[in-house]
């Protein structure tokens, strides 16, 4: 039995061209990417997400311009003929097309209320002196599309806490924050550089406001602490965020209208498109709790908008072991599969400092 | 004042009946609403055990109603017997959701099921009565065919139950669904949905949850009293806006309340154990202007407990 577990993320995207590809291609992620890097390593879900469409189904009306391909075709075209091969210690211990994902049923996430979560399978425990920092990124509009209100996407993030002595049982720490939009070229996940104007994968300092715009503080989360002479810690069991995407959608619609045919198109989640960090600034290892800049959907298992798997009984990984992943997408089969596969995968659970 | 009374235990229940209590509170830009001070007030003999809150907008007499992602830019805080419940602020009614209720959309646009943690007993021959009307505003929108059905099993082959009935409503008088225990052996329900059909007979339109109200009560068994509780209406008369019983699945937003067993403040299904007198606030909040003239609907579900 260890002492307390710590929320883990390792995760990694890969992104690759299809147009002019005629045979089935193998796509391997960073394997140094799922590479245990601070203490031992249980993981309870994989997750798989389309990264960084506009759409999740795209059905356009008129030829688009190019710029529209490079980045904004159809992720569930991306998803749907794929297959991920997990591999451990060279040992394929999964194999499957993503959207055949074994537990992808457990309730219809919907993007509408645009709200994601990780209930905690271990209570997270804080003393009233530790903190957690968490922060949404800067969404880069490769197309100059944005909320007319400015560039200030409305978003909430915040932590369930079970506190026994509270008469209702739960007190919340929360935060309104926003995600600011930037009109960028460089889009915030051009993992292969294919955008003429980009300049390289960003790096934290530019995926991230300087200003803090989408931080929930560590200063914010420690005032609103129960005050309890007889509490010390509490636990921490739910992890949530919100993007509020409705001016954004509304505003890609009116941009692009002529483009694609809205009745049938579904734009894709912001959770897809703005990268997220938080860490312990004071308690647990104090260090990130993944690898800074994972696509939102990437690190909420319980719900939200990623596929995901909860393995039977959880994958434990010592120190220093990593997994492989291995994605095999078929040749392009028309103008919407064309141009861009960009996936994201990551395996979401706990560390557990002190274990072998 | 909190009364504070000798706990019960889950033996001094004689029997449980499920509870919703629901009210409106209108939007208004920049401005914070609330409901009225009676609706949420448990004016029952016995206490409630509530487990979950849910949230969607009312339809107006126009029969219009918002599209229900500007669910988002509604921000809600709720106090409990004087006492904020999870937090002091004013939170966007997304953050709120920690239940997932939705189903593919034509299924959750048109249905709306819940289920259960105390099941409800019928014996042989007893009738639940469930009551439909549709919202004013909606008689264009009529004929639609309304289903309604309780599922459960039986106390002693454990077989599966299910006791329902449907009809045709075209018009906005209140129409009854009688869904007797014709079976040999008593029932334990376990979930109810009720369902709302295209228009007939054309089928053009999709179902259309939030076109309805409804009511349930049992004829015989339990209290007989209506499980649902409202405020006070003339025309509608308690009936509940289907969207606001979709626990399971429906369209609703659905906060589920902490289930861990804690004393005096839960029952044995966990939640929160409200006493005679006791009450709810929900306080609303919105920026967003295209609200303005449309109501939030809030119902708590739960269970009343006969001891």
């Amino acid at each position: 039995m260890y002492a307390w577990r710590e929320p883990r993320v390792l995760w990694s995207v890969v992104s690759e061209r299809t147009d002019s590809v005629s045979r089935p291609r193998t796509l391997r992620f960073d394997r140094e990417h799922f590479r245990v890097y601070d203490a031992a390593f249980e993981a309870h879900y994989l997750l798989v997400a389309p990264i960084n469409y506009l759409f999740d189904a795209l059905v356009p009306s008129v030829a688009p311009p190019l710029p529209f391909w490079m980045y904004q075709n159809d992720a569930s075209a991306a998803l749907r003929r794929a297959r991920l091969t997990v591999g451990l210690a060279h040992r394929n211990v999964l194999s499957f097309t993503p959207f055949a994902t074994p537990g992808a049923l457990q309730g219809v996430w919907d993007r509408r209320l645009s709200t994601a979560w990780w209930q905690f399978d271990y209570g997270l425990t804080v003393t009233t002196d530790d903190a957690i920092e968490v922060e949404l990124g800067v969404h880069h509009s490769p197309l100059n599309i944005d909320p007319p209100e400015g560039r200030r996407i409305p978003a909430v993030l915040a932590f369930d806490e079970q506190n026994e002595l509270h008469p209702y049982g739960r007190i919340n720490r929360a935060q309104d924050v926003v995600v600011l939009s930037s009109s960028s070229p460089q889009p915030a996940f051009d993992f292969d550089n294919y955008n003429a104007a980009s300049v390289g994968v960003l790096t934290p300092g530019q995926l991230f406001d300087q200003a803090g715009a989408g931080k929930f503080s560590a200063g914010s989360f420690r005032k609103q602490r129960a005050i309890s002479a007889s509490q010390d810690r509490a636990q921490l069991t739910r992890f949530s965020a919100h993007i509020g995407d409705i001016s954004w959608g509304t505003q890609l619609q009116t941009e692009l209208g002529a483009v694609v045919n809205f009745a049938e198109s579904v734009p894709s989640s912001l959770f897809h498109r703005v990268p997220i960090r938080a860490k312990h600034t004071a308690g647990g290892l104090e260090k990130h709790w993944w690898r800074e800049g994972a696509p939102a959907s990437l690190v909420f298992p319980t719900f939200g908008p990623a596929l995901r798997h909860r393995f039977p009984k959880p994958l434990e990984l010592k120190l220093g072991e990593a997994v492989d992943f291995e994605l095999v997408i078929p040749p392009a089969d028309g103008p919407v599969e064309s141009f861009r596969v960009q996936v994201g995968v990551s395996l979401v659970g706990y560390a557990k400092p002190g274990a072998a | 004042m909190t009364v504070i009374v000798p706990p019960k235990t889950a033996d001094s229940v004689a029997f449980s009946e499920p509870r919703v209590y629901f009210g409106f509170v209108p939007l208004r830009p920049n401005e914070i609403t609330t409901h009225d001070s009676e609706v949420f007030l448990l004016g029952e003999k016995h206490p409630v055990v509530f487990t979950r809150f849910l949230f969607h907008f009312r339809a107006n007499e126009e029969g219009a109603i918002p599209p229900i992602e500007r669910l988002q830019n509604v921000r809600v805080r709720i106090h409990a017997s004087g006492q904020e419940y999870t937090s002091r602020e004013f939170l966007s009614l997304a953050i709120w959701q920690n239940q997932p209720n939705m189903t593919a959309s034509p299924v959750s646009s048109s249905s709306v099921s819940m289920h259960f943690d105390r099941p409800v007993y019928l014996n042989r021959r007893d009738q639940l009565f469930v009551e439909a009307q549709f919202e004013p505003g909606f008689l264009t929108e009529l004929p639609r065919t309304v289903d309604a059905l309780f599922h459960g099993f039986g106390v002693e082959t454990n077989r599966p139950y299910y006791i329902g009935d449907s009809l045709t409503i075209s018009d906005l008088t209140p129409a009854s669904i009688l869904c007797r225990n014709d079976g040999v052996e008593s029932v334990m329900i376990v979930s109810l949905s009720i369902t709302v059909g295209p228009r007939v007979p054309s089928y053009t339109t999709g179902g259309a949850a939030h076109l309805l109200r409804a009511q349930v009560k049992g004829l015989v068994n339990g209290t007989q009293q209506i499980w649902f509780k409202g405020p006070v209406d003339p025309t509608l008369n308690d009936r509940c806006p289907l969207p606001l019983l979709g626990v399971c699945v429906g369209p609703a937003i659905v906060h589920e309340l902490d289930r861990t067993p804690r004393g005096l403040r839960s029952g044995a299904v966990g939640g929160v154990r409200m006493q005679p007198g006791e009450n709810f606030r929900f306080e609303v909040y919105t920026e967003d202007s295209t609200l303005d003239g449309f109501d939030l609907g809030i119902s708590a579900f739960g269970y009343l407990e006969v001891v």
